[in-house]
């Protein structure tokens, strides 16, 4: 089960959750570049309540940065479980895309 | 899940059926003594193997995945018929994946004979 929900106060939000694995990942991709556009603004990707997410999805998710930082601009990888950042730490992505934790 | 018992899940080499293995793994794993982190690291390394696979699409219909409880460890052995040779990671799009499944793994075999396509083990007590 995976839902994708945008935010459109101020700063360009998605909402994840569930989880992004090889069923989900073309679903994802879509709805994700969707969202982002042509990349025009900062993305501030909601992890709070995504509970899985494979290297297919980590992959998406790369594509998508390629895409944003072309425009000069960035995504944010915001409140992801502790599940979650380890595969970004693994792979090395957290020091591609900017990871904020709560509180920060 | 007693030393050297075994347990085989086969299923249809479709997406909608590697959340499935998850749960699987994630009750064999909880019922062996993992804690919480490694039942979830056994999760993450069993899909990505299984999305490889898929992706590949390196069998006819079926794949089985047999849970081998090693005495120290958990045991995951993906069997398709006659694979021999087969790299699953080969692709320029594949190190993530190889990447996550030895870093969460003690230990990932290749190609032991030509239906095991690799095993994987994780150890009892060695959390990443």
């Amino acid at each position: 089960m995976f839902e994708l929900s945008v935010e459109n106060t101020g700063g360009h939000v998605i909402h994840l959750k569930g989880e992004i694995d090889i069923y989900s990942a073309s679903d994802f991709k879509e709805r994700l570049y969707n969202s982002i556009g042509e990349g025009g603004q900062d993305v501030i990707l909601d992890c709070s309540d995504l509970s899985y997410i494979d290297s297919m999805g980590l992959g998406i998710l790369v594509g998508a940065l390629k895409r944003i930082k072309q425009q000069n601009h960035d995504i944010v990888i915001k409140n992801p479980k502790s599940t979650v950042r380890k595969l970004f730490r693994i792979t090395g992505l957290d020091k591609v895309f900017i990871m904020e934790e709560a509180g920060a | 899940m007693k030393m050297s018992d075994t347990v085989s899940v086969l299923i249809p080499l479709k997406a909608e059926y590697v959340s499935v293995t998850r749960l699987t793994a994630s009750g064999i794993a909880s019922h062996m003594g993992f804690d919480f982190d490694t039942i979830e690291d056994i999760k993450v390394a069993l899909s990505e193997v299984l999305s490889k696979i898929i992706e590949k699409r390196l069998s006819e219909e079926r794949i089985t995945i047999e849970f081998t409880n090693t005495g120290d460890g958990l045991s995951i052995a993906f069997i398709l018929a006659n694979q021999t040779g087969l790299n699953l990671f080969d692709g320029e799009n594949d190190n993530f994946a190889l990447a996550i499944i030895q870093s969460l793994m003690d230990e990932v075999d290749f190609n032991q004979n030509e239906n095991i396509v690799m095993t994987m083990t994780k150890k009892l007590g060695k959390a990443v």
